[in-house]
């Protein structure tokens, strides 16, 4: 209870103490927030890290319906070939060529369910450390001037010191 | 060797060097100079072209014998008529003596002119100008004319007050006929003119072996076909398109005047007259007129069940019909009734007295009448007849069409004697009943012989083979059809006995049509408002006889807008009636069902080879394919559902430019030299559900820029790269107007357009339509409480005016309401008139629907964001059916086909609702964010098991790329439909702006790059409980017959068009390094995986990479633009599995390599 109590604790006073705002980003498209907080500017290394961030996570959601995909329909030929092994009448080299087949099928439904489970722990991987990296570790680019055209406005709850964007330094004893 | 040795020898050797040197110098000038001869380095002198004058100049004057130009004469369009008369003897009254009307234009036209010259002039407030030659958009008002591309002379006249056109011209089709190598085409006739062909020399119906082989590039011995029995008909080269064998023409002409009264309204004014005249009466250009030689030896009328394929329900019973001439009653012996065998062979079974019944089939009941020995029967020859009248009782389920032995495919009719060539000419070509006859069989008056009905046999029709081959059609029109179809099943007698109606029908040709318009906009008292009345008057003739009564018909709307509270509440409105077959323009005649080449075939054998139908492939009677109001929805260059004979063919080397001047396929023509003709089926045409074709025009289809911004006629929400920018129409509301189901994006009613807002019902009949006209109104109140919300209700009500076609029958046996409740009549067996009242659900609709839309920007936030609503409660009984084009996923998209696509009516009694939401989110610079989300509901409410509609249903298979149409008596089923769309996208663009200075100076050229990694998420899932998935309840084991396969796949087919759940991953790359400052190398790879829940086989990656220069520059006055590249595509589906009984999944995956080099110019 107290270990729950503390994570928990940990948790909100890592959330108030981050950047509350950039990690909503990163929670809708992993890695928007860092690539707010470089301004979309290549040349700032958390755009760069919001660029890699993203890519990662469409390359991991992709490969997720990619293996799922396959998945399923290797799933359902292992159904189908199994049926037609089952009807009456067939040759012995038929049954053969369709155990064979069904071996196929089933060992690449077996790959695309490891590549599935594989993408899908990355993904989420890539996913939560895009909005841990935005709340906990992305500095906002520094700004001389605030325009109303900026970016959005930075949580009350901020931690950093205002017109400085030095960032936060957390301490957390387990 | 000494040193001096060595000095001679190199002094030697330096001469006889300099002197060879000195010699080839010589010989290089010399060269040169040769080569100058040949070669001109333009660089250096610049080009020119070299003038060619082939034409001699002629000086020309005009009637006062003032000088005009020197120069050619190269366009013309004139007639004369002379008459003779005594003028000492009234009683004589006038005649014809001699008459011509001709129309021509050079090449030049549209070699130096571009199809089109112009002359304008001014003074002081008058300015006019003349128009000549084609694609000149011309639009008086939406009721009169709306012609994307006329083709003609108009001459404009402006003034301050007044705006004004005339216009005249020929309206069959066309000027530069590509038959005639000459660029040289008439359009025209005299009393002397053979009525001949282009091409032929004088004198001879036949062309030549040199013609042949210098036009055609073949000789006769290539077509077998020519060389015996009807070697002139039907050939391929012969040219009607501009003449009529039978001396007939068109001529349009017309004004419209445009004022404005007391600065508050627009007044116009139309007068449009579109006749036919016969050039050996002359010229009448109000009434026109037909040539006398229309007259009909035979007319024949053909009976239909209107359910064709069900047998148990009623069909149609032809009980009497009867014939008078000049109201005489003609004797029974000169008609005769046939029925059509299975192997298609006519058979003579008379008319029984107590009626015949056609039923389950899609075969035709016909009855013949031999009017020619009728007349002689009565009157001694047929000069004398002035009219023929007809009438018949028919019940059930039936629909009428008539024709004659004159209105088949155009043609001469010519013997060629093998061993001498000589040709006897029969003069045109006529067809007895008996259809498919070599011989002109009615020269004597008497019937030919038919085949009569015997048991057991099994002889075939007469030259079936021939027909096939060289086609069979036969025009008229549909002049009869059940007010309602009655579905019941039980006691069929007795919907016979209940359901008689005798129909009157005249016999004649539409000779002119006069339309009289009045158009107006304005506001009076804060109201908004513009609208119109037509009238329409059709002239019509007895071939030879009396004009019979002229039909009006009234087009008319008016739309009004008002606020009610200014920026806040709105009222805005539309009232409007369109009676039956409106139609500014002269009557075309239609095909019939079963005469016609396709329908030669069964449309459920498919194994049968179809070819185009002789009727599309050659010019038939009156059809000039020119509407005064042209079909063209998205409003494009290219008219819809209709032959392209403008513009392509003006020899602008446009890709469009497939049609011949007679409206005739080019690859056709092409394809018979020793080929297939069925090989080049892949021109745009329909397939329509009754088994015939209808062209279709516009090849990029009806999508707006918004949708095909390339115009490729593939929507770009399904095409490669292009998918990223757009999303299918269902994040929008009221996005199908006219309830059909079908977007309106990728909708295309197949009718002329009538003015917005207005949509005519109408019945599919053969390769053509007929209107039954629209009555109605709408109401809509908008609500703009704030800037960015706009709430609404509306309430539509309209109703179909006529559902027989008949125009005699109305007033006689219907009592049609004009508004609400009309009713329907009959007369039982005892003759007594019975009506019954017209049902809701046979000719009405009701829609209410009430809708919220909220926009909202966000600048400082970088956010778009809108939310949206809809309720609608439906009652839909009209049916929209549309042609719907649709791209066949190969390994690449490698064509588009089009098909017809029927309005089931799914929304006879039904509510809707819709919710839409999205944002976009472009705050972050270089990056941008994009999220919509559909969600739907449609909710069928039962009208009762015991309530059976006849319904027509378009099952696409696209895998196999067929179309099957399945008709059937089924109830409306109370059904609930969700539906989910959700899209997910973002992408950022890097274009890298680095300055590297000393040795790294060269790194700079990354700035040359940008980068723009794209990522789209689509998830589309639909789910009803209307039907269930066939395959659930599958036995493999089981023995399937062709009906339980046939049962199953169109299940599946119902079950797959409710029921779908698809994933969609799409990263894309794009890389473009900038070569020079308007030169780019481009790159792009896209990955498509497709995740099909329902259907596994269907699921696969597609991978696309394109590589291609991008260049521009402005070539004398053009933007030149430049594309070079190489595409490389792979299908790549999960597993290979494809389902013959339900046409899913695939035999094979596939990869593709295409090279590019396009330049496009531009202004």
């Amino acid at each position: 209870m107290i270990k729950t109590i503390s994570i928990l604790f940990v948790l909100s006073a890592a959330l108030m103490a981050g950047n509350v705002e950039l990690g909503v980003q990163s929670a809708i498209v992993p890695g928007m927030g860092q690539m707010a907080a470089g301004e979309g500017k290549i040349t700032r290394l958390n755009t760069a890290k919001g660029l890699g961030i993203m890519a990662g996570f469409a390359v991991c959601i992709h490969g997720v319906f990619n293996s799922l995909s396959e998945y399923d329909a290797y799933s359902e030929q292992t159904r189908i070939l199994e049926g037609k092994y089952n009807q009456d009448g067939l040759l012995y080299s038929d049954r053969d060529s369709l155990r064979q087949a069904w071996d196929d099928a089933f060992q690449n439904a077996g790959d695309a369910k490891t590549r599935l489970v594989a993408f899908s722990l990355l993904s989420a991987a890539v996913y939560a450390y895009g909005i841990v990296d935005a709340v906990l570790f992305t500095r906002p680019a520094e700004k001389k001037e605030e325009t109303s055209s900026g970016v959005w406005q930075r949580s009350r709850f901020s931690l950093t010191r205002k017109g400085e964007l030095q960032g936060v330094e957390v301490r957390v004893g387990f | 060797m000494d040193k001096r040795m060595m000095k001679i020898f190199y002094g030697f050797t330096a001469l006889l060097g300099m002197a060879l040197c000195a010699f080839a110098q010589e010989s290089l000038q010399n060269s040169l100079k040769e080569e100058e001869n040949y070669y001109n380095n333009f660089g250096v002198s610049g080009y020119s072209k070299k003038e060619i004058e082939t034409k001699q100049k002629i000086p020309y004057y005009d009637f006062f014998g003032s000088h005009l130009v020197n120069g050619y004469l190269i366009y013309g369009l004139q007639t004369s008529r002379s008459n003779s008369f005594n003028s000492d003897n009234d009683a004589m009254g006038e005649k014809t003596d001699s008459a011509y009307s001709d129309m021509f234009q050079t090449s030049f036209v549209s070699e130096n002119f571009n199809n089109l010259i112009l002359v304008k002039d001014g003074l002081g407030d008058m300015k006019s100008v003349f128009l000549l030659g084609s694609q000149l958009q011309t639009r008086f008002s939406p009721l009169t004319m709306n012609k994307l591309n006329f083709q003609g002379v108009r001459w404009d006249v402006w003034t301050p007050t007044l705006k004004f056109t005339t216009l005249i011209s020929r309206t069959r089709p066309f000027v530069m006929s590509m038959n005639d190598v000459s660029a040289r085409a008439f359009i025209g006739y005299d009393r002397e003119d053979i009525r001949n062909w282009q091409g032929v020399k004088a004198g001879e119906l036949l062309p030549d072996e040199n013609y042949l082989k210098e036009h055609v590039g073949a000789v006769s011995d290539d077509f077998p076909d020519r060389r015996d029995g009807w070697i002139l008909n039907y050939d391929k080269w012969s040219d009607y398109s501009n003449k009529s064998i039978y001396g007939d023409y068109d001529i349009l002409w017309g004004l419209h005047g445009n004022t404005n009264l007391a600065n508050a309204v627009d007044l116009g004014f139309t007068y449009l007259n579109h006749h036919r005249s016969d050039i050996e009466k002359g010229e009448d250009i109000f009434g026109g007129n037909i040539p006398d030689e229309y007259f009909p030896s035979e007319i024949h009328f053909e009976f239909y069940d209107l359910t064709p394929d069900i047998s148990t329900d009623a069909g149609a019973k032809i009980e009497d019909v009867t014939m008078t001439i000049n109201g005489q009653s003609a004797d029974l012996s000169t008609r005769d009734a046939y029925q059509v065998r299975e192997d298609l062979s006519l058979v003579k079974s008379g008319l029984p007295a107590g009626g015949m019944v056609v039923s389950g089939t899609n075969k035709p009941f016909i009855v013949a009448f031999n009017t020619a020995l009728a007349a002689k029967q009565l009157f001694g020859d047929t000069s004398k007849v002035r009219r023929i009248d007809f009438k018949f009782t028919v019940s059930g389920n039936y629909i009428v069409f008539v024709s004659t032995d004159k209105m088949v495919t155009l043609g001469y009719s010519g013997q060629r004697d093998k061993a001498t060539n000589v040709v006897t000419y029969n003069g045109a070509f006529t067809r007895t009943i008996k259809g498919t006859e070599e011989a002109c069989s009615q020269a004597g008056g008497n019937w030919e012989p038919f085949e009569e009905l015997t048991g057991g046999t099994s002889a075939k029709p007469v030259d079936l083979e021939r027909s096939v081959r060289l086609g069979n059609s036969w025009f008229g029109d549909y002049i009869a059809r059940s007010p309602r179809i009655i579905s019941e099943q039980q006691n069929v007698l007795d919907v016979y006995n209940r359901t008689r109606r005798t129909y009157d029908y005249s016999y004649s040709i539409n000779s002119a049509s006069s339309t009289y318009g009045i158009d107006l906009r304005g506001k009076v008292l804060g109201v908004k408002f513009n609208g119109e009345v037509a009238v329409n008057k059709k002239d019509y003739v007895f071939p030879g006889g009396d004009e019979l009564d002229p039909v009006y018909r009234v087009g008319a709307y008016l739309r009004f807008d008002r606020d009610i509270v200014k920026n806040f509440l709105a009222l805005s409105g539309m009232m409007y009636n369109i009676a039956p077959e409106y139609d500014p323009a002269l009557e075309s005649p239609m095909v019939s069902q079963h005469f016609s080449y396709s329908r030669l075939y069964d449309r459920y054998v498919s194994t049968e080879t179809y070819g185009i139908p002789d009727y599309l492939w050659y010019p038939q009677h009156f059809n000039n394919n020119f509407h005064l109001l042209d079909d063209n929805d998205d409003n494009d260059l290219y008219v819809e559902s209709d032959r392209i004979i403008y513009p392509s063919d003006l020899g602008s080397g446009n890709v469009l430019n497939r049609w011949y001047a007679d409206g005739t396929f080019s690859s056709y023509k092409a394809s018979t030299q020793g080929e297939d003709p069925t090989l080049h089926k892949k021109a745009n045409y329909t397939y329509l559900p009754n088994g015939l074709y209808m062209f279709y025009g516009d090849d990029d289809g009806v999508y707006v820029d918004q949708f095909d911004r390339n115009h490729n006629s593939q929507v770009d929400y399904n095409e490669d790269f292009l998918l990223y920018y757009t999303d299918p129409p269902i994040f929008s509301l009221d996005n199908d107007m006219d309830n059909n189901g079908v977007w309106d994006v990728e909708d295309d009613d197949p009718y002329p357009d009538m003015p917005t807002g207005i949509k005519v019902a109408y019945v599919l009949t053969a390769n053509g339509f007929k209107s039954l006209g629209i009555r109605g109104g709408n109401l809509k109140l908008v609500c703009t409480p704030v800037k960015t919300l706009e709430l609404s209700t509306s309430v539509m009500y309209e109703k179909a005016i006529d559902l027989d076609f008949n125009r005699y029958s109305d007033e006689n046996i219907d009592e049609p309401g004009f508004f609400g409740d009309g009713q329907v009549g009959y007369k039982d067996n005892a003759g007594n008139k019975r009506l019954v009242d017209e049902d809701f659900e046979d000719s009405r609709s009701l829609g209410v629907k009430l809708s919220g839309k909220l926009n909202v920007t966000k600048r400082s936030l970088g956010l778009e964001y809108f939310l949206g609503s809809e309720l609608q409660f439906l009652r839909d009984n009209i049916r929209n059916d549309c042609i719907r084009l649709q791209e066949v996923e190969d390994i690449e998209y490698l064509y588009v086909d089009y098909y017809y696509q029927t309005d089931e009516l799914r929304y006879r009694k039904a509510g809707i609702a819709n919710f839409i939401g999205g944002l976009s989110y472009n705050n972050i610079p270089n990056f941008l964010y994009n999220l919509k989300l559909s969600l739907g509901l449609e909710k069928r409410f039962s009208l009762g098991e015991d309530k059976l509609f006849y319904t027509v249903r378009t099952l696409r298979s696209q895998a196999k790329d067929t179309t099957f149409y399945e008709f059937g008596y089924e109830s409306y089923k109370a059904a609930l439909l969700k539906q989910l769309y959700l899209v997910n996208k973002f992408d950022y663009t890097l274009s890298p702006d680095v300055s590297f200075k000393g040795a790294l100076k060269t790194l700079n050229f990354i700035n040359r790059f940008t980068v723009n990694p794209q990522y789209k998420f689509s998830w589309s899932y639909s789910s009803s409980d209307f039907s269930e998935d066939p395959r659930d309840s599958f036995d493999p084991s089981a023995t399937l017959f062709d009906s339980d396969s046939l049962q199953l796949r169109l299940s599946w087919a119902r079950y797959r068009r409710d029921n779908g759940n698809v994933f969609q991953s799409v990263p894309i790359l794009r890389v473009f390094f900038k070569i020079a400052e308007r030169t780019q190398f481009q790159y792009g790879v896209q990955w498509k995986r497709t995740y099909d829940d329902l259907i596994k086989s269907e699921s696969g990656l597609r991978r696309v990479q394109t590589f291609q220069v991008h260049s521009t520059d402005n070539v004398a006055g053009y933007n030149v633009s430049l594309l070079m590249g190489l595409n490389f595509i792979q299908n790549n589906y999960d597993i290979l599995n494809y389902d013959p009984l339900y046409e899913n999944g695939h035999l094979y995956d596939g990869k593709d390599t295409r090279f590019f080099i396009r330049v496009y110019a531009g202004n």
